[in-house]
């Protein structure tokens, strides 16, 4: 001690420098004793917490297993006697109360039909459903985020109301999951974000609503064609993929007035729907197209021509496989193929006459191994 | 010093935000999605026949349903596509390549006759480097999105799903994605799994352990913040396979592959005028084996030196210049005067100190103080970064393994760095001399 004291006694004496220095040094060691008495505390906390949690678990998954098990009683009779049984927990204590949650929560996913309406009955009568709500009002996004998910996890639709105002919320994350989960929740006007939505919906954030809308169950479908004409590009996007998914082919004329859509993104799903619903009465308007399309939109018309198979374009497709362009004639070729047997025939015709190069990509092609 | 807590402070700030944004996110929504984009896993392979079935295996494992994996053998001369054919019952077939990277002549294309096996594609080419392979692989994959990874290293089942969120969740395009590297020395691999993780028993293998999660949670987390990134590791990254193209693929002329790649297409979106992000994300997806011996070391560091030097050398024209924005204002100087002009200003300091400390003019007591000073700071920095770790995914469970990585912390500065300034001096020197060697590393398996 007395070795170091100088730099204590003399700190004032000290150029600035040196002063500074030492300030550094003091500010490491109170930092490093901090950070270790932490991590320390961290690992102390986490094994209790470890283990307390390891007990209730048990018990509450006991008491969730015997529910299951419980099959004579009707939803409701089941829900009261296990509220009954749940209710001798300490589930006062907020700890306990979580774990609860959490348990519910966990069974509720591995479980659909009347199971799942128990759990989630069970944890509206442990009024567990206030946590959820209180979680809403949170200052923390990532904690109204945890409270949405479970809210739509357990499908209480009353919930529907209190997520109107967080479908608008300037945070992305926080935005998409009260879409998703107001869509799951509720029956008047799930789509009402589509009218609303200002922002970009990112890449992401379409296929997590996409995920929802395919999967949820007892959910109006409506017509995506209406939101077509939205300002914003992504909602049109989003759009073009629900129209695919549930094919919906009334959309036909309204694709059409996107070929020529301002985003490269939106005129290339347009050719591709006019292709997947097979628009064998368009197929000139794509072809009309062809010349001043760009590479990616050449692209979607030779694939949109394969899959129409109207069989009179195979002309115009043999046309394309004198292009430089290794895409170009593996995607002609690949639409003359799809014509059935005229076109495996026009192919096996081409292969006798073909050069060297597209003799190759012809062999390629009859590898249904390498095809894409 | 000032520059480092910077770092530290965005690199906390880019994790909290991470983690925040991650912590309730369901991947399985990629992993079902037809609207998912596609992946292909690009693994160069020379003369590892001992360990490829099982790397294969460990890729074709990999949770993400649009991918495909292609092996590329670069004209190994050992086993290793003979084991391929062997093991996946493949065959030739008559694949049309489509040129568009420069490599070395394609000997042959190979898919499985089993349908099992429907995702893998292998390649055998002429030996060429890994970055030659890797610009094979490219001309042959299908995909929108190319994984490239060292076939040795051992990806996280759930790697792909992590890696290729970024690039659905960012507003301005993402160009790639890098995720944290591992060190797997010690730990229990089962079936190219990673079963278990240990601290790696040898004393180098710790140094770099901790070496390593500065470098990731500290260094590159702050520079994706910041989207300054000048490097994705070589041994996983995720590109937008279009840019790598349209910037001309992997530079074969240089060691430092992986950095050169990241430059070229920084610069390459720069004069596109397009925007575009470059991002690290904090999860620990690949774990690799490091050298745990010193020959291996030197040789492996001695290469990271000389491909930094070149790369540096190459894109000299980024040097403070204001065309580049934040890549040429502050990412390339840093790399320039951090990671290249460091070890050789340490080395001058050294010189001159010891001339002073012989003609008698240093002040004996501030040299303490500042030494001290030095040490404390560097340890509390290395200290924080595993806090880090322990907060974020805590992957060294055991508290021995955290007493040890506090211990290794303190000896780190005095033990392991004067290392890391040799193999700096040293990979300076072989790259005057002009020196080109990749240097092989003797692998002795987890």
């Amino acid at each position: 001690m007395t070795s170091i004291s100088p730099y204590f006694t003399n700190y004032n004496q000290f150029p600035e420098l040196i002063q500074s220095a030492l300030l550094v040094v003091g500010i490491c060691l109170i930092s490093l004793l901090f950070m270790y008495f932490y991590l320390v505390l961290k690992r102390v906390n986490r094994v209790i917490r470890t283990g307390f949690q390891a007990k209730w678990s048990m018990e509450i998954n006991q008491l969730l297993a015997e529910l299951l098990a419980d099959d004579d009683l009707s939803t409701t009779q089941c829900v009261e006697k296990y509220t009954h049984k749940f209710k001798k927990l300490p589930i006062n204590r907020k700890a306990i109360k979580l774990i609860v949650e959490a348990e519910i929560v966990r069974f509720h996913q591995q479980f659909t039909g009347k199971t799942a309406e128990i759990l989630s009955g069970l944890y509206v009568a442990l009024e567990l459903e206030k946590i959820a709500y209180k979680r809403l009002r949170d200052s923390n996004w990532e904690n109204q985020v945890h409270g949405i998910k479970i809210l739509a996890q357990l499908n209480i639709k009353q919930a529907a109301p209190k997520l109107v105002a967080l479908c608008d919320d300037e945070i992305s994350t926080l935005r998409m999951e009260a879409q998703a989960a107001f869509l799951k929740l509720s029956d008047q006007a799930p789509f009402r974000f589509l009218d609303r939505a200002r922002e970009h919906i990112l890449d992401w954030h379409q296929l997590v609503l996409l995920e929802v809308i395919t999967t949820a169950q007892d959910l109006a479908i409506p017509s995506f064609s209406q939101w077509l004409a939205s300002k914003n590009d992504s909602v049109v996007i989003l759009c073009l993929k629900l129209i695919r998914q549930y094919q919906q082919f009334e959309a036909i004329p309204n694709l059409l007035d996107l070929l020529d859509h301002a985003n490269d993104e939106v005129r290339l799903l347009a050719i591709e729907l006019l292709g997947q619903f097979e628009a064998y009465a368009h197929e000139s308007e794509l072809i009309n197209r062809y010349k001043t399309a760009n590479k990616n939109e050449k692209l979607a018309i030779l694939h949109a021509i394969g899959q129409i198979e109207s069989g009179k374009q195979l002309g115009f497709l043999q046309a394309q496989l004198v292009d430089d362009s290794y895409d170009i004639v593996i995607k002609a070729l690949l639409a003359i193929k799809k014509h059935g047997t005229v076109g495996e025939e026009l192919v096996k015709q081409l292969y006798e006459t073909a050069l060297p190069k597209n003799r190759l990509l012809i062999d390629h092609l009859s590898d249904h191994r390498l095809i894409h | 010093m000032i520059g480092y807590f910077l770092l530290a402070l965005l690199s906390a700030i880019e994790m909290r935000n991470y983690l925040k944004k991650n912590a309730m996110v369901d991947y399985k929504t990629i992993l079902v999605s037809p609207h998912a984009p596609g992946v292909s896993i690009l693994a160069p392979a020379f003369n590892e026949a001992a360990s490829i079935i099982e790397n294969v295996h460990s890729l074709l494992s990999l949770h993400y349903n649009k991918a495909e994996v292609i092996v590329i053998n670069d004209g190994s001369t050992d086993k290793t596509l003979a084991n391929l054919i062997a093991h996946y019952d493949l065959e030739a077939v008559n694949f049309a390549l489509n040129e568009q990277l420069p490599s070395k002549p394609l000997r042959g294309v190979y898919k499985s006759k089993n349908p099992v096996y429907a995702k893998l594609t292998v390649l055998d080419k002429e030996n060429g480097g890994k970055a030659d392979a890797l610009n094979m692989g490219i001309n042959i994959s299908r995909f929108e999105l190319i994984l490239c990874i060292d076939a040795d290293c051992i990806l996280e089942h759930d790697a792909i799903l992590k890696l290729v969120k970024p690039f659905l969740d960012s507003s301005r395009p993402v160009i790639g994605v890098g995720g944290v590297v591992h060190i797997a020395n010690s730990c229990e691999v089962k079936n190219g799994h990673l079963v278990k993780v240990h601290l790696p028993k040898t004393f180098l293998a710790r140094f770099q352990v901790i070496e390593y999660i500065r470098a990731f949670l500290m260094g590159r987390m702050a520079w994706s913040r910041l989207n300054g990134l000048l490097i994705i590791s070589g041994a996983m990254g995720l590109f937008d396979k279009k840019v790598v193209i349209g910037c001309g693929g992997y530079n074969t002329q240089t060691v430092g592959e992986d950095m050169e790649l990241v430059l070229r297409m920084r610069k390459y979106m720069h004069q596109q005028k397009k925007p575009y992000r470059l991002i690290y994300i904090p999860d620990p997806l690949c774990w690799t084996e490091c050298p745990s011996d010193f020959s291996s070391l030197t040789r492996q560091r001695n290469r990271w030196t000389r491909g930094t030097m070149e790369c540096l050398a190459l894109h000299k024209n980024l040097f403070f210049n204001p065309k580049y924005g934040l890549l040429g204002l502050l990412s390339y100087p840093y790399w320039f005067f951090f990671e290249w002009l460091a070890p050789l200003i340490e080395v001058l300091g050294l010189c001159i100190f010891t001339y002073m400390a012989f003609t008698g003019i240093i002040n004996w007591a501030f040299f303490v103080i500042i030494i001290v000073m030095v040490y404390l700071y560097t340890v509390t920095l290395t200290t924080l970064t595993i806090l880090f770790e322990e907060f974020s995914y805590r992957k060294y469970t055991s508290g021995s393994d955290l007493l040890k990585l506090l211990g290794f912390a303190l000896l780190e500065p005095l033990v392991y760095h004067p290392m890391v300034l040799y193999f700096g001096i040293v990979g300076n020197i072989d790259f005057y001399r002009g020196k080109k060697s990749w240097g092989m590393m003797v692998r002795k398996g987890f």
